[in-house]
């Protein structure tokens, strides 16, 4: 399940784009999974279809999606390994891109720890339940 | 006579999409009473409903003045041509006109999004669904990931048979009524038959298209799940009633009055008389399809009201 909220200062896409990855990356949908048409998902969350198709398309561009003509939308089968240094290189970036970020804001590394410490547990429960 | 018969069947075509139109209305205004942002909402349908007939007027305006300037002669190329042309202008070319307006009742009622937004977030002119209001307070929006589809809604039985009733229904009548009128030439029996069945497949194509739009059933406890998902049933085993109850009527309405009609006429009807029973037939029909599609999209609306609760308490 998705939620975007219409008065938060993210655009809408980029919520979309965050929901759906991180549903991906959840296992809440699969590899090979179809996923909503842009316009049953428009009208579910009861925003404009060119928005969802812009998400889509951003996705696909990524490599998460694969959008074919009546084939619907597809989350892409994954590639490559979890080993790959290129992958590990990506995710350290913006690990410290996110630390830098929360620094500047005045929060403590303790508190920092705390919040992916968090973040860790509830995809672990997740995971078991 | 000719020219009689067809100012007469113009206007008998006029007449059922203008009493769809008023019959739109008040089913809206019957099943969305409750709903937020009601007067909003019947103002906005009011404006579209208006410049709808408008347009229907100026249709028949304009079938009347080529009835005029054509003149057709009895078993001539224009007397066929027009009774076609006739049959098109409100049961092909009005619909384009229509559905846009018949979904802005449905969109009304289905989303509640408060103008639509861009990507970058800022607010963007007009909505698939017309623009419609806000006719709900909360700006978190939940949806689920799993594609639908017609079938996901109704059994294939459910998708053909209607279909197929229909279809044989208006195949039967218009099979008799070529047997006493095969003089008249085969393209004007076919437009005639062909009619009510166009009629009845776009209608129930339009609803079927609006239906697919369901709520997403939710995975979740407590007694208001368990009361979303019973309504969701609820919700889906009347759309197939409905749906079975239109095609079956529409087959028992053109077998019923076309054949004793024809019977007491001693198999001998008049152009006129089946360009009425044509018309009329069909725009029954498309009354209550119309009808009907109001009252799933409201009974939509309250499902989604029920998981906004849901969703909230979850």
């Amino acid at each position: 399940m998705i939620q975007i909220d219409l008065e938060s200062t993210v655009p809408l896409e980029e919520q979309l784009r965050q929901a759906v990855r991180e549903a991906i990356a959840r296992g809440e949908v699969l590899p090979g999974q179809e996923l909503p048409s842009s316009r049953q998902l428009a009208a579910d969350l009861g925003i404009h279809w060119n928005t969802v198709a812009r998400a889509y398309r951003s996705m696909r561009d990524d490599g998460l999606l694969v959008i074919g003509r009546g084939r619907g939308v597809l989350v892409r089968a994954r590639e490559g390994s979890p080993e790959d240094p290129e992958l590990r290189e990506r995710v350290i970036a913006k690990m410290r891109d996110a630390v830098t970020e929360a620094r500047l804001g005045g929060i403590d590394l303790d508190a920092i720890g705390g919040i992916f410490q968090r973040h860790l547990e509830s995809w672990q429960e997740e995971a078991t339940s | 006579m000719n020219l009689a018969f067809h100012y007469l069947f113009a206007l008998a075509m006029t007449c059922g999409p203008l009493a769809m139109l008023y019959m739109h209305l008040r089913t809206f205004e019957r099943a969305a009473a409750d709903l937020p942002r009601f007067e909003e909402t019947r103002a906005l349908l009011c404006e579209g409903l208006r410049r709808l007939a408008i347009v229907t007027l100026l249709c028949l305006a304009g079938l009347m003045l080529t009835i005029t300037l054509l003149r057709p002669q009895q078993g001539g190329a224009p007397h066929g041509i027009l009774v076609v042309l006739e049959m098109a202008v409100f049961h092909v070319l009005w619909w384009p006109f229509a559905v846009p307006v018949l979904r802005q009742a449905d969109g009304m009622v289905t989303w509640r999004g408060a103008g639509s937004r861009t990507g970058d977030g800022s607010r963007a002119p007009g909505h698939e669904s017309g623009g419609a209001p806000s006719v709900g307070d909360s700006k978190v929006r939940v949806a689920g990931l799993t594609p639908r589809r017609v079938s996901d809604d109704l059994s294939p039985v459910a998708r053909v048979l209607p279909l197929l009733v229909g279809v044989v229904g208006v195949g039967f009548v218009g099979w008799r009524l070529f047997q006493v009128h095969e003089t008249q030439g085969f393209v004007w029996q076919a437009a005639m038959f062909a009619s009510g069945g166009i009629f009845v497949l776009l209608g129930y194509a339009l609803w079927i298209r609006m239906e697919v739009r369901s709520p997403q059933p939710l995975v979740g406890s407590g007694e208001i799940a368990r009361t979303y998902q019973e309504a969701l049933e609820e919700n889906r085993r009347f759309r197939v009633r409905a749906i079975f109850a239109l095609e079956v009527l529409f087959a028992a309405v053109m077998f019923v009055v076309a054949f004793c009609t024809i019977e007491a006429a001693g198999g001998r009807l008049s152009g006129a008389t089946i360009g009425i029973l044509g018309g009329v037939g069909g725009s029954v029909i498309g009354i209550l399809g119309s009808a009907m599609g109001i009252v799933g999209s409201v009974r939509m609306q309250k499902l989604r009201l029920l998981r906004e609760q849901l969703s909230e308490t979850s």
